[in-house]
């Protein structure tokens, strides 16, 4: 190796590392592509930083440039950002500016969706209205308030029902007059009323991207379908058959309704399909540990997930498959699931008759009903 | 100054009243002497008293306490060092210990001081070739490294060296020390040429009292940082000066003290 | 004094020698910075022609290209400590995403410059120590001398100048290194595309991240190479000189090239925020 040779092979190292840094950098700070300015208009950034990306219908085709303090109280804080002009098309005047995070502790960025076929172009250096951005603090801050409508509506829930056992008893007693059964037939309306907003409340908080990931994880969604096929309580007679795994064999994590060992269902599943049966309950039940409601809750949507297994991947009468969550079973020792299957001739119970909680109300029921249609 | 009776661009040196001491120890205690251009001065004396101190005076490389210096009617002492460099272009210096260049070869030893001159790559290997050569050196040796040849092939490629800028001053400490007695010979031989072709200037540094007899015209004889006498040979030799006399062997005191 | 080199001997006041006085300490540290700054003075003369390009090869090959498997498997090695580590310390905190710009920024802003700021010190700083140490010991920089060679012009000026040329060089492969074999660490614990993983590291990078600290090696090269030539230029007393000398210029050096970074380090803030 010559003198020149290694002398040669250090610069040529040296520059093409140098060339390939300006190029990932210069791509980010896009200083080799042709770019225009925006602006937005903030009330608060919440947190974000110059140099955070910008980000078009989700691809990121910017950053910003600049954030400055406005001068005086009242007046909003100003981000600049530098975009490829390729987005020059799919920017309006219209356009909504927003500041979101990836995720929970991921960075700011300023979302700016698609503006509206309509709306004009943007200029060079236009100012867009920036939306109040969402932080996680406010988003708790608004999750403790729905939890708080929940118990309010709890507690409302408790006091109708108390109004409802003294109207009965008035009835029963003969008290009352026609103008109080107006009465309590308004009353009766808002105990409705009042318990429907409550299931959207809870809906709302599912559906929040944070929870919703809690409720996915779990293995279902909504708390509707968890009731839809529960029975009160399991039939009188004795059961011809009965199959019974723990929960661990069946379910991923002891907290969750998420199907990891199902090949095991399959000896009943195959039973189902080639004995006829008059009516087979899967029951989910827990052992004596943990919160009451929650394992009742849980209990129930294992039993439901697993109905759901048998149901599509095996041939069978499905109305005449049922669940229940028996929740905290003193005689179980460790939680797990069973299918009992009872002869033909068994009565195929009613739904569930008194209810668990507040969830599963008489808007569930009837939302139950039509998607069984 | 009245010694230098030819052109004015004599390659003559002056030392008048020079002093050096390190610390303590005084080395040169006020020595005079001129050479005169065209001639060579060989310098005797003692170990240690100063010969190589003298010889770095005269070319720059140390500063003396007191005393001046002139080298072809320049004063050197206080000269900056690119009037110096302009002097040290006419002069040739030999290292007691050669100084050789350790990371050249032998023959890039030799062109070293040739470097910023105009002379083309082949005549600048031409000239390498012909000192080498001159000195006494075979062809075998040009590419080795100074630490692949003996301690007087050193010595002579160090002379080879400070001959490169065809110097008008010769400047050498010790240049047949460690050599058998057919090369000091030819190094006095060379000497002698170089004196009578080129009219060059000398000041040798020598223990070779046999070699100072044949290639100088003066000698000079320092001791505890004196000149204790200066003349010809012969002149020294039949000197009333004990210490003079002694010194050059002459054949009463030598024979009589063995 | 009379421009000859000789007269930068090192002063006589030689700690260890006799009584240890505070005030011989002080004077002989004083003293080496006023010769250190004579010495810059000289070797700022000596940048005229005629230009040793040839010599100033030569040294560049021997700072720079000679130091590049050294300055990159430092680089490397620090690497990959880099991201085992952070890696270990962002999962508790759960921002592993992290990981790509952290590795990027800290190998460019400060581990490379740094790491490679030392290598070179104590490679290229002993080497140049012990070849001037020797060189003057042996009279061969006084023989250069007296070729009419200015060894500032021939000796230190090329080599100062190599080390300022190639440090950046050097830094820019080390953190080239660095961030690869982090990339090979990240990669290996968690399956991340090269790609991915420069995209995120230089997300949101600026040029004014990143060149002001690969320019601050220009001054660590200066400063290896003035102290390295200095400490060589100035050696006497023999062999030991020679050992001491190269000894001398690798602690020297590396020591003044971490002073330095904080100097450079708040003085790059001080600019660019
Ligand atoms: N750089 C120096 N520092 C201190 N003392 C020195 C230095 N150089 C020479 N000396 C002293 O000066 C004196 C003369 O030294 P020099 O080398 O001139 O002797 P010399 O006459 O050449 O002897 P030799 O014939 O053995 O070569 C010695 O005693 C030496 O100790
Ligand atoms: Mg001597």
């Amino acid at each position: 190796m010559s003198k020149a040779f290694r002398l040669g092979v250090l610069i040529v190292a040296a520059l093409f590392i140098l060339g390939a840094g300006i190029f990932w950098i210069g791509n980010n700070e896009m200083r080799f592509r042709s770019k225009y300015r925006l602006n937005a208009d903030f009330q608060n950034v919440a947190g974000l930083a110059e140099g955070a990306e910008v980000r078009i219908a989700g691809v990121r085709k910017g950053t910003v440039r600049r954030i400055d303090l406005p001068q005086r109280p009242g007046q909003k804080v100003r981000v600049e950002m530098d975009l490829d002009s390729d987005t020059h098309r799919l920017v309006r005047h219209d356009s909504p500016a927003a500041i979101h995070a990836d995720g929970l502790m991921g960075d700011e960025y300023v979302k700016i969706s698609m503006g509206s076929t309509e709306a004009s172009a943007v200029q060079d250096n236009e100012t867009l209205q920036g939306a109040q951005p969402v932080e996680i603090s406010d988003l708790i801050d608004k999750a403790n308030g729905i939890l708080d409508t929940a118990g309010g509506a709890m507690q409302s829930v408790n006091q109708t029902a108390d109004s409802l056992s003294s109207i009965t008893s008035k009835i029963n007693s003969g008290a009352g007059t026609v103008g109080a059964l107006i009465n309590d037939r308004k009353l009766y309306q808002n105990v409705n009323q009042s318990t429907t907003e409550l299931q959207e409340d809870l809906e709302a908080v599912k559906h929040n991207f944070l929870l919703s990931h809690f409720f996915n994880q779990r293995g279902y969604e909504d708390s509707a379908e968890l009731t839809k096929y529960e029975i009160g309580q399991l039939p009188g007679r004795p059961a011809v058959r009965k199959f019974s795994w723990p929960a661990r064999q069946i379910f991923d994590k002891p907290d969750t309704a998420k199907l990891k060992g199902e090949k095991a269902l399959r000896e009943a599943g195959a039973f189902l399909q080639s004995n006829p049966f008059g009516l087979a309950v899967v029951a989910g039940y827990s052992d004596m540990e943990g919160d009451i409601a929650k394992e009742k809750v849980l209990t129930e949507a294992r039993a439901m997930v697993v109905r759901d297994y048998l149901v599509k991947n095996f041939k069978m009468d499905d109305t005449r498959i049922k669940t229940i969550g028996i929740g905290k079973s003193p005689d179980a020792n460790a939680a797990g699931i069973a299918v009992l299957v009872y002869p033909t001739g068994t009565a195929l119970p009613g739904p569930v008759a008194q209810s668990t909680g507040a969830a599963r109300s008489t808007g569930a029921n009837a939302q139950a009903a039509s998607h069984s249609q | 100054m009245s010694q230098t009776r030819s052109n004015p661009n004599a390659a003559s040196v002056e030392i008048r009243d020079l002093r050096k001491s390190f610390g303590d120890q005084k080395v040169l205690n006020g020595i005079t002497f001129i050479v005169s251009h065209g001639r060579t001065v060989a310098v005797l004396g003692r170990s240690g008293t100063g010969k190589s101190v003298l010889l770095k005076l005269l070319v720059g490389l140390q500063a003396p306490d007191s005393g001046s210096i002139r080298v072809a009617g320049e004063e050197i002492t206080g000269l900056d060092p690119y009037a110096l460099n302009r002097i040290r272009k006419q002069m040739g210096f030999l290292f007691q210990q050669a100084a050789l260049y350790d990371s050249l070869t032998v023959a890039q030893n030799v062109a070293f001081p040739l470097r910023n001159t105009t002379l083309s790559e082949n005549d600048r290997q031409e000239k390498v070739r012909e000192l080498l050569s001159s000195v006494g050196l075979k062809e075998e040796h040009f590419a080795k490294m100074p630490a692949e040849i003996s301690g007087g092939m050193q010595k002579r490629v160090g002379l080879a060296r400070a001959l490169a800028l065809d110097p008008a001053i010769l400047l050498l400490d010790e240049p047949t020390a460690g050599l058998d007695p057919i090369s000091a010979a030819e190094i006095g031989n060379l000497i002698t040429e170089l004196k009578r072709r080129r009219g060059i200037t000398a000041v040798v540094v020598t223990h070779d009292i046999q070699g100072a007899k044949t290639f100088s015209d003066t000698l000079v004889l320092l001791n505890d940082g004196h000149l204790v006498a200066q003349g010809t040979f012969d002149d020294l030799r039949k000197s009333k000066n004990e210490f003079a006399a002694r010194f050059l062997g002459n054949g009463d005191h030598v024979s009589n003290g063995r | 004094m009379t421009g000859s080199i000789s007269t930068l001997a090192p002063p006589a006041a030689r700690p260890g020698g006799g009584k240890n006085d505070l005030k011989i300490v002080v004077v002989s540290v004083f003293e080496w910075f006023g010769e250190l700054g004579i010495f810059c003075a000289r070797l700022f003369r000596a940048f005229t022609s005629p230009y040793e390009v040839s010599e100033l090869i030569h040294q560049c090959d021997e700072t720079g290209s000679k130091s590049l498997p050294l300055v990159a498997l430092a680089g490397a090695a620090t690497g990959v400590v880099l991201s085992l580590q952070t890696r270990d310390s962002l999962i508790h905190f759960g921002a592993k995403s992290m990981l790509p710009a952290i590795i990027a920024y800290s190998v460019i802003k400060e581990s490379g410059p740094v790491i490679t700021g030392l290598i070179v010190s104590g490679r290229v700083g002993a080497g140049i120590g012990a070849e001037l140490g020797s060189m003057r010991v042996t009279e061969q920089i006084d023989a250069m001398e007296v070729s009419a060679v200015d060894p500032f012009r021939f000796l230190v000026a090329t080599r100062v100048l190599a080390c300022v040329l190639m440090m950046p060089l050097l830094t820019l492969c080390a953190d080239a290194c660095a961030i690869v074999s982090g990339w090979i660490a990240d990669t290996l614990a968690e399956p991340i595309s090269l790609r991915h993983f420069l995209d995120n590291g230089f997300k949101g990078a600026r040029f004014s991240d990143f060149i002001p600290p690969t320019l601050k090696t220009l001054g660590f090269g200066f400063i290896i190479g003035i102290v390295a030539c200095f400490q060589g230029m100035r050696t006497s007393g023999g062999t030991e000189g020679v050992g001491r000398a190269a000894t001398s210029s690798v602690v020297l050096s590396s020591l003044f090239v971490i002073l330095a970074d904080v100097i450079f380090v708040r003085l790059i803030l001080m600019i660019y925020s």
